[in-house]
């Protein structure tokens, strides 16, 4: 809702597949207004070698369809490697991958779940053309692409969130607040920047 | 069709009820989640595009009156209807600036406010564009009206930009940024299809400053550009400060950066932003933690790769990328990738001039100019090309001594220099240099290292500098000492009358010098041969010529600035009479008056510098005048103004009035002359003057030091013979004076003029024809026409008001008087209680206008009233001016007023409105009387008259006293008993009665209370009551007559008939006949027997004798009849006939006779 008087928050990792919704999850249970995005080009997901991932396109394709074709090809292989129960999570979570460039909703917070995915969104955010002049922050968190680091790193966000929904006006305590996460944890390569829809 | 017509009607229908059901639903709604959700919709459906604007109109109110529910939330919600509102329907922005400017003041009774005021800010950024279009669009009212309060909300938003809730400062500098963007101009050379373009892409970027006509009614292009200036550099400041959050400063670093990217050489915003980025990356805030600091540097990576897209970063491309590579860590071929192939094209080796391309040639400077064969200014290549090699010289000795051993010992003594702690923006700013210590790194580092040496005028290099400049100083004055003439120096040599002779060329031979012999060395000296004045002359002219015309060639080559001093140096600085080439620079300029119309300004600053002695060639003028040679400084000023109307008649004879050249001549040139502001006159004169009315108000407005002048200017044109000048003059005005910084002004000026008024002739300004030295009405009236705006909103212009009042002649007096009583109806209570204690002598009676009009619309107060009181006592006063107040004065005070004014002769014709005012003055609190009418009219009786003459203006005066149409009957009555029942009844009482009488018709009463005075004999107590009776007597007629027959004497009787005429008789008689017996036997005997009618009675009494008389005739007439009739009967037919049934002649005329009787016995009744 617009007018909510929650936080919007949207976290983001590149596809959408693991880090994006574990966090998105584990937020979910929580009661945070949530929604989680990926700011890739397509969906990439493992595949059976290093070099031939499986990618999806980012609109069309469901969880389902993924979930259909993981086991399609590789019924025992993807089980075994976790990818079909983490697709099968996603899938009652929300219907399919969603970019976050394409989507037109606002937030007041981005968590971006690693650099590169930082830099893809506020080079998004900065180069459309303004519409209503919101401000929205953006937070980077880094995580590593794993299943174990992404439950990690799911609470960490889950704890920065409760944080900030707990402020009063959390414009006035985000820089203090990331401040102080920075000193504590220096390797989440925590980044902050305000920008505008 | 019609079907469609239907279906669309049908559409609509169903909204609007959709809409409706809507709102109830949020009414109803039980939460504000549920309110907010039926809300939104209804918002959406309102601001739908099928949705007309009567119907949004519809709902406006009803949607606002949800932000009574006092919710944050829901009122971050009507901020933004009322925005999309504003954008379909510019009629709403009125509504929107006026709830945004409400919305704007903290509510600590809300929760979570700080978001309403975050939401506004946010909401008049966008609504910012919407606002300018509807200005520029719609210039009525409405629009200059929702322009002016949103210019206020304005000003109170940027000052939050030093609020203390973060979040608010941040939209702030968003706010800032749509300011900055609206109000300036755009690029006109943007190509739409260009890397630039796309870049400059902004939700602003539909409307800006250059959408603003210059003549626009109330929108200042010079003003709003100033503005802008003004918040762009504020903008630039706030990066410098230390405490800046990091927030901000990301805030404040894009907002520069996006202005940038859309307005690159706008204040020349490009290189001024690329500095305040290297600055704050050399001095990163020191709050900023690790984090920060690493996001700012990807921030200036980010915003300088973008800039290499712009062709304005083309001349600071170098110093970008070496800033890009060298130290925010980008890759070459991450900058190679941002430069636009066509930008890379202008960066490579530089091709000849006129193939630069557009963009480079306006940044490129000196460097094109020096290259080319035009060495007119050889010492500043020269100075430049030797601190270049200076610093080529201490790089080179640097480069010598760079080795390990002199690097080591660098090292060890900066080791001394290190901060004990590491500071947070060293390990993010820190990039190691890969290729160090290899050769192009120690070359790198000795060329940073000699510009720093030779700044700070140390090393071989600046030594070597110092050497050469030495020498050459030595042999150029070696020179002049052999008489050689020196070309004008780089700090050009003023026109003098012996250079004026020469050509400025460069060298002349000696005189003294013959021919050299053929084998020695050529010399230039001796090679030359002196020209002649003509020879000279001609040249010069050629070459100015040619200069002027190789302005394309120059401007392609970037040396526009150059090329112009150098025109405006040739034309006037070489002779004393620079008239031709002036001449054709007009011409010049007029040509393509649109592109040089710089050079017109940078000709006129040049004579004004001469004028004023600031430039160089006056210094030499200085010292031709203390030798009495050369222009005096007031033939300086002339010749400045001679060119300044040159080039506006020229524009005018050309109808060019309209054009940016005009205006900028008028508005920018360090001066403006009184006779360039007759030019200007024509342009306000012409039929559509709007365009000249507009320039004069921005001169107003911008020239301080020359607006008395300019406002004697305007307030000038309104004695002209054109009504629509006037009211053109008079809008001005109007415009101008809320702007609180020319209000002063303008005051000033309007009280000189009206001071004007008090000359014994009129100014020359004033007159329409100069012959005429006499003052008219129409002169006076328009000396007031702009006093009269000002005058409502400024206290201070009402005193010198008063003063011409008390000084001018009657004609002046008459016309303060009157011309301006529109105006005296708008001024408060205070400003002319300050009048009244500084008031001029001479000035009561104006004074006393003013209090009547105030009084007619307010109740003065007391303190007014009693200081208005002590200002007539002290300067006795007409008592007419105490009449408005009468209100205010204490009761004995009124009663003491009342004879003065009843017997003074001067104050008979306000008698009348004293009794208007006493008997309608009210309490204004109560609504009820202050004076008791009752008391008042009592008061009139108890008044004593000294002679005849007193008593007869009490009398007459009975008739205010009296005033039917605002005294009650009863009231009149009330007062009139009450003076009865006195023991002592004045005389005045029976002229009240006839009043009363006259006015009320009170009949029986006035009979009655006449009676009683008749029967009291009070007429006899003096001749004033006598007098008063029988005016009583005679007013009253028959209601006075049955007291007077009843009681009064035979003397009186017969005294009265006298008076009366012998008319009375019939009616003394006739009421004499009303009396009861009564009343006719208590009469005077003889009144009585004069009263009774014997004639009548003897005439009855004839009458009664004939009737009879008659009645005996009838009957014995009618026995003899009937005697016959019977004797006839029996004689015929034996039976007798019955005698009534008989009908003779003599029976008829019986029956008329009687009929006519009773005819003249009724109408004798009547008459009696």
């Amino acid at each position: 809702m617009e007018y909510s008087s929650k936080i919007r928050f949207a976290v983001s990792c590149s596809s959408n597949m693991n880090r994006s919704m574990e966090a998105h999850s584990i937020l979910k249970k929580r009661g945070f207004n949530i929604e989680s995005y990926g700011s890739g080009t397509q969906v990439k997901i493992p595949g059976p070698t290093i070099d031939r991932p499986n990618c999806y396109e980012f609109g069309p394709t469901t969880y389902e369809d993924i979930y259909s074709d993981l086991l399609k090809k590789d019924h025992q292989f993807y089980l075994t490697s976790g990818l079909l129960n983490m697709v099968d999570r996603n899938r009652r979570i929300k219907a399919r991958p969603q970019r976050f460039q394409s989507e037109t909703r606002e937030f007041d917070i981005v968590l971006c779940l690693e650099e590169r995915v930082f830099d893809q969104v506020v080079d998004f955010l900065n180069r459309r053309i303004g519409s209503t002049g919101n401000p929205v922050h953006v937070i980077n968190i880094d995580i590593e692409d794993n299943p174990e680091e992404a439950t990690v790193g799911a609470f960490f966000v889950s704890d920065l969130c409760a944080k900030l929904e707990k402020c009063d006006d959390f414009e006035e305590e985000i820089d203090q607040i990331i401040t102080d996460l920075e000193e504590t944890n220096p390797k989440r390569n925590l980044l902050h920047t305000i920008c505008f829809y | 069709m019609s079907y469609v017509i239907h279906e669309l009607d049908d559409d609509l229908e169903s909204a609007t009820d959709r809409i409706g059901e809507t709102l109830k639903e949020a009414r109803e709604a039980e939460t504000i989640d549920k309110k907010i959700v039926s809300l939104s919709t209804a918002m959406h459906l309102l601001c739908a595009p099928n949705i007309s604007n009567y119907t949004l109109d519809n709902f406006l109110t009803e949607m606002l009156e949800f932000a009574d529910l006092n919710d944050s939330r829901i009122i971050c919600l009507i901020i933004d209807f009322l925005l999309k509102a504003s954008a379909k329907d510019f009629t709403v922005c009125n509504k929107a600036v006026e709830r945004y400017s409400f919305y704007l003041i903290p509510n600590n009774q809300i929760a979570k406010y700080q978001s309403v005021i975050k939401r506004v800010v946010v909401a008049s950024t966008n609504l910012y564009p919407i606002i300018l279009e509807y200005a520029i669009n719609d210039k009525d009212v409405q629009a200059e009206r929702c322009w002016e309060a949103f210019n206020l909300m304005k000003s109170r938003i940027c000052m939050l930009v030093d609020n203390d809730h973060e979040g608010v400062r941040t939209v702030t500098v968003k706010f800032l940024e749509a300011l900055i963007l609206c109000q300036s101009p755009k690029p006109k050379e943007l190509d739409p299809k260009s890397v630039w373009a796309i870049e400059a892409n902004t939700r602003f970027h539909k409307i800006s400053l250059t959408d603003v006509p210059r003549n626009h009614r109330f929108l200042s292009y010079h003003k709003a550009q100033l503005e802008a200036e003004e918040n762009f550099s504020a903008l630039l400041k706030q990066t410098s400060f230390t405490g800046i959050t990091s927030q901000n400063l990301i805030a404040v670093i894009e907002s520069l950066c996006i202005i940038t990217r859309c307005r690159p050489t706008w204040e020349n915003a490009l290189p001024r932003v690329f500095d305040v980025i290297k600055a704050l990356h050399s001095n990163v805030p020191p709050m900023l933690s690790k984090g920060q600091v690493k996001f700012l540097r990807k921030s200036f990576k980010y915003n300088l790769l973008r800039f290499l897209k712009l062709p304005a970063s083309v001349p600071l491309q170098k110093k970008i990328v070496t800033m890009l590579t060298d130290y925010l860590g980008a890759s070459s071929r991450e900058v190679n990738q941002s430069i636009p192939q066509e930008l890379i094209q202008r960066a490579a080796p530089r091709p000849p001039p006129n193939m630069e391309p557009a963009a480079k040639r306006a940044k490129l400077t000196n460097q094109i100019f020096d290259d080319d064969d035009d060495d007119d200014e050889p010492g500043t290549s020269t100075t430049k090309d030797a601190r270049t090699q200076a610093i080529d010289m201490t790089a080179k000795f640097i480069l010598e001594r760079l080795n390990h051993e002199t690097v080591l010992n660098l090292v060890k003594i900066s080791l001394y220099t290190l901060p004990t702690e590491m500071p947070a923006a060293f390990a993010s700013s820190y990039t190691p240099i890969a290729n160090a210590g290899s050769e192009p790194n120690r070359q790198e580092l000795a060329e940073l290292m000699a510009v720093q040496m030779t700044n700070k005028e140390i090393g071989p290099g600046y030594e070597w500098l110092q050497q050469k400049k030495k020498k050459e100083y030595e042999a150029r004055n070696k020179a002049r000492s052999e008489g050689i003439a020196i070309a004008p120096t780089p700090h050009h040599e003023p026109s003098t009358g012996r250079m004026s002779m020469k050509a400025p060329a460069p060298v002349e031979k000696p005189t003294a010098v013959s021919q050299q012999k053929a084998k020695k060395a050529f010399n230039l000296v001796e090679e030359t041969e002196k020209l002649t004045r003509e020879e000279a002359a001609d040249m010069f002219d050629l070459a100015f010529e040619s200069v002027l015309l190789a302005e394309r060639r120059v401007v392609a080559g970037g040396a526009k600035s150059d090329y112009q001093k150098l025109v405006v140096r040739l034309a006037t600085r070489f002779w004393e009479d620079c008239s031709p080439y002036e001449e054709k620079l007009v011409s010049f300029v007029l040509k393509d008056h649109k592109r040089r119309s710089d050079l017109a300004l940078l000709w006129l600053c040049e004579l004004y510098a001469q004028y004023q002695g600031y430039s160089n060639c006056a210094l030499r003028i200085k010292e031709k005048i203390e030798n009495n040679e050369g222009s005096t400084q007031a033939q300086r000023l002339e010749r400045y103004d001679h060119a300044m109307c040159r080039i506006l008649d020229s524009m005018l004879e050309r109808n060019m009035e309209k054009e940016t050249l005009f205006y900028k001549i008028l508005l920018e040139t360090p001066l403006l002359t009184p006779n360039a502001t007759e030019r200007l006159k024509n342009a306000c004169l012409a039929k559509e003057n709007e365009h000249g009315m507009s320039m004069l108000r921005e001169l107003i407005l911008t020239r301080n030091r020359q607006r008395p002048q300019l406002l004697q200017f305007l307030f000038g044109l309104c004695f002209l013979d054109r009504p629509d000048l006037r009211t053109s003059c008079i809008d001005t005005v109007k415009e101008l004076c809320n702007l609180p910084f020319i209000r002063s002004s303008l005051s000033d000026q309007a009280r000189m003029q009206i001071t004007d008024c008090l000359e014994a002739t009129p100014p020359i300004y004033m007159r329409k024809d100069q012959r005429n030295t006499e003052w008219t009405e129409e002169m006076y009236k328009n000396a007031f026409a702009v006093y009269s705006i000002l005058l409502p909103s400024d206290p201070l212009l009402l005193a010198p008001l008063a003063h011409v009042y008390s000084q001018g002649n009657g004609v002046l007096k008459r016309i303060i008087l009157r011309t301006l009583e529109p105006v005296y109806r708008q001024l408060s209570q205070e400003m002319i209680q300050t009048l009244i204690e500084d008031c001029p002598h001479g000035a009561e009676t104006l004074l006393a206008r003013l209090v009547v009009l105030l009084s007619e619309r307010v109740m003065p107060s007391i303190e007014f009233v009693q200081k208005l009181k002590n200002f007539h006592d002290e300067r006795k006063m007409d008592l007419r001016a105490l009449l408005p107040i009468i209100g205010g004065l204490p009761k004995d005070e009124v009663f003491r007023l009342i004879p003065a004014f009843i017997f003074k002769a001067e104050y008979q014709k306000n008698v009348s409105i004293l009794f208007r005012r006493i008997y309608s003055v009210r309490d204004p609190n109560t609504g009820e009387s202050i004076f008791d009418p009752v008391e008042i009219i009592t008061e009139y009786h108890k008044i004593e008259a000294k002679d005849d003459k007193e008593a007869e203006l009490l009398v007459k005066h009975l008739e205010y006293l009296f005033d039917a149409t605002h005294l009650k009957p009863d009231i009149a009555s009330q007062a009139i008993e009450t003076i009865f029942r006195w023991d002592d009844v004045p005389f005045l009482f029976l002229h009240s009665l006839y009043h009363l009488y006259r006015k009320f018709k009170f009949d029986s009463f006035v009979a009655n209370l006449f009676y009683k005075v008749t029967e009291k004999r009070m007429y006899q107590q003096s001749e004033r009551w006598k007098q008063a009776f029988h005016t009583c007597i005679k007013e009253l007629k028959t209601k006075a007559y049955p007291a007077v027959l009843c009681l009064a004497t035979w003397e009186e009787y017969e005294e009265l008939k006298a008076l009366l005429g012998k008319e009375a008789l019939a009616d003394f008689k006739a009421i004499y006949l009303t009396l009861s017996t009564q009343q006719q036997k208590n009469m005077d005997e003889k009144i009585k027997e004069e009263l009774h009618d014997k004639e009548r009675e003897n005439r009855d009494r004839d009458r009664r004798l004939r009737r009879e008389e008659r009645k005996e005739k009838d009957r014995t007439e009618k026995e003899r009849v009937n005697h016959f009739q019977v004797a006839r009967v029996n004689y015929t037919m034996g039976w007798p006939r019955k005698p009534g049934r008989t009908r003779t002649p003599l029976g008829l005329s019986s029956i008329i006779f009687s009929h006519f009787f009773h005819e003249i016995h009724r109408n004798s009744l009547i008459f009696s």
